[in-house]
């Protein structure tokens, strides 16, 4: 009986050793993409001197391809117009997150969503 | 008994390497990162021009206020202080260091393209144009202890102006 109980405790462990370096590999790409796709936006937005709607799509299109949903895909900037020459551009890009572990043993909430920022001067010249 | 240390055994094991992997993957995440900034931080520099020289047709970067706007391009990104510690909430975890910024424009009286080379940190580069230089670094992230220490993580970034030809 008590073999029996370890042999089972061992298969779960066995699973979680399996499982959790993969869930971990999977998170940590996913977060690479979006600060990846953060960083493109926001140095093409410094040539047009905003986040243009060309550039919106072709984000959501990069995030869509590696399996996020186009709704749940925030980009948002801290300009709607377009910015002269060295002002500062703001973007942000977050995207909702995988569970870190295949079974969550503590009471700590996991993050929910990937987070991406860039900060950059625009080079728009009228 | 001996069932239960080579469960322990096995569980010790692969608590070891799962940290080391999730260190590899912070390093990596890290120089992604610090790459990013540094690119943004050059450009940012590289538009910090003297207006009255620009008037006279010469591209001259202004030091003070090139290298003021790379600071702020990097605390801005990474999220640090004034200091280039990190703020609360920032991805990093040790102070990042600007080790290397360098101007090259029309006041060096050099003549471009140019072969810049730097070997002490591996620098080398055709440029076509003024240019930023930088290099910055921070500390490796340490999950584990390990008896070797391991070296900082540092990257080059080169921000210049090409002339339409």
């Amino acid at each position: 009986m008590k073999e029996t109980v370890l042999r089972a405790l061992f298969m779960w462990l066995v699973l979680f050793i399996i499982l959790q370096p993969i869930f971990t590999y999977i998170d940590y790409l996913l977060d690479l993409q979006v600060k990846a796709n953060t960083s493109y936006i926001t140095q093409k937005a410094a040539t047009e001197g905003m986040v243009t709607a060309s550039m919106r799509n072709e984000v959501i299109s990069n995030l869509k391809a590696i399996g996020f949903s186009e709704d749940s895909i925030e980009i948002t900037s801290s300009t709607d117009t377009i910015q002269e020459r060295k002002q500062r551009i703001d973007v942000y890009v977050t995207a909702p997150r995988i569970n870190l572990f295949p079974y969550n043993f503590s009471t700590v909430s996991q993050p929910t969503r990937y987070y991406g920022h860039g900060s950059i001067m625009s080079e728009y010249l009228d | 008994m001996d069932y239960i240390i080579k469960l322990a055994f096995v569980l010790l094991i692969f608590i070891y390497s799962w940290f080391f992997q999730i260190q590899n993957q912070e390093w990596d995440m890290l120089r992604s990162m610090l790459k990013d900034a540094n690119n943004i931080a050059v450009h940012d520099a590289a538009q910090e021009l003297d207006e009255t020289e620009l008037t006279r047709g010469r591209l001259i970067i202004d030091p003070a206020l090139a290298y003021d706007t790379f600071q702020h391009a990097l605390q801005a990104n990474l999220g640090l202080d004034n200091g280039l510690s990190p703020k609360m909430g920032s991805r990093f975890k040790n102070q990042v260091k600007i080790v290397k910024f360098d101007i090259v424009d029309d006041s060096d009286g050099v003549t471009f393209p140019l072969l810049y080379e730097d070997s002490e940190y591996g620098i080398t580069k055709y440029i076509e144009g003024p240019s930023v230089i930088a290099v910055i670094e921070t500390e490796h992230p340490l999950l584990i202890s390990r008896a070797k220490t391991q070296e900082p993580i540092r990257v080059p970034a080169v921000q210049e102006y090409k002339f339409n030809k």
